[in-house]
């Protein structure tokens, strides 16, 4: 193991770069987790979470159909027939809520303590990117099961994007794929649901090379 | 064989020792938990609707004489062509890579295109790469009932 990471370094430097980067790069002593009751962790816990969502999201789509006639027998299918499809399936719904939980302290955090002050301000606005983001993910989710639920959820978001103002009928069709709720309206979804995280990776590398640059903000 | 060597007690440092056995033991059943965790991946991966063969039973008016009809069994299409001499129920897939073959009137076999295999009426290989000839399924008739496929 040790050779093996020997020729590897020798090759690429992979393995000092992530001694400097990763293990050998504590924390500053006034953010360790114990301080300010945990409150500096949250940031990191969203990005678990966010992992764990890939993940998950990753195995359910083996057996997930995105088409109208089968979305929901698929999910039951998962919930039901596959061995431990409950569990992961009960994993991305409930890490779901959860990771917005987190999400939300991670940003009530850094507003109290004004840590999004000079020079900090893009990593405030590549936040409110990534919650938008979140939200996408979490609102085009709820709608993949095809559910009653997810119809009437689908349904009431997409009426209030109607309140833009001239264009908000235009929007409406455009994110429902028609006048009504149906099937191009889960095929839209679906594309959100999978698109976005790429999309949400992107700005959460610019978040974390901007903390890496300017450092984490020091306590009040 | 080393790694038994050093777990015995005969050698002088009991803490080494000591520490190795226990690493080995965390090592073991570390992979014996993994596994499971491997097992149940496998199972979620593994998960699929069933598919039975089930026999089709079919009508002796469905099948009229020297047409042939294409019928699913086991989720795969099968021909049954029913003449003078009797009923047969040949598979349509091709017995190479699992194309489907077709049935060639003005040369009376059964075609591959996938890569030129040749069957003759009863499914037996005239040319091409297959080495098996097309499978024959059961063909049980009671009545007017026809029963295809089944053990």
């Amino acid at each position: 193991m040790v050779k093996l990471l020997d020729e590897i370094e020798k090759r690429t430097g992979l393995v000092s770069i992530t001694h400097e980067e990763v293990f050998d790069k504590l924390a500053p002593e006034s953010v360790h987790w114990w301080d300010k009751w945990g409150l500096s962790c949250f940031g990191g816990l969203s990005l678990v979470f966010f992992t764990i969502q890939v993940i998950s999201g990753i195995f359910l789509l083996i057996h997930y159909i995105p088409h109208p006639d089968h979305a929901f027998a698929s999910v039951q299918f998962i919930d039901s027939q596959v061995t431990f499809g409950w569990f992961v399936r009960r994993i991305h719904a409930i890490g779901s809520n959860i990771m917005i939980i987190l999400v939300l302290i991670h940003m009530m955090k850094v507003f109290y303590t004004q840590a999004y002050k000079s020079p900090r301000e893009f990593h405030w606005i590549s936040g409110v990117f990534l919650l938008l983001l979140t939200l996408g993910e979490l609102f085009s989710g709820y709608v993949l099961p095809w559910t009653q639920m997810s119809f009437w959820a689908a349904t009431v978001v997409t009426n209030s994007m109607g309140v833009v103002p001239v264009i908000g009928d235009w929007v409406i069709e455009f994110i429902r794929g028609g006048a009504n709720i149906a099937g191009p309206t889960l095929g839209r979804f679906f594309m959100m649901h999978l698109s976005l995280p790429v999309v949400m990776a992107g700005f959460l590398g610019l978040h974390f090379i901007m903390i890496r640059k300017t450092g984490i903000a020091e306590p009040l | 064989m080393s790694e038994k060597k050093d777990l015995t007690l005969s050698t002088t440092d009991f803490s080494i020792q000591r520490r190795k056995l226990l690493g080995t033991l965390a090592g073991c059943s570390g992979l014996v938990l993994f596994s499971q965790f491997g097992f149940g991946i496998f199972s979620f991966l593994n998960s699929r609707p069933p598919t039975e063969k089930k026999p089709v039973q079919m009508s002796l008016s469905e099948l009229p004489l020297d047409k042939r009809i294409k019928i699913i069994y086991g989720g795969q299409p099968v021909e049954v062509l029913r003449t003078k001499e009797g009923i047969k129920a040949i598979s349509l897939v091709c017995t190479h890579l699992g194309c489907l073959v077709h049935w060639v009137p003005e040369k009376n076999i059964y075609y591959c295109p996938c890569h030129e295999g040749v069957f003759d009426p009863d499914g037996n290989v005239l040319a091409g790469p297959p080495p098996i000839p097309l499978e024959r399924l059961k063909v049980e008739v009671s009545g007017s009932d026809v029963i295809i496929g089944g053990v």
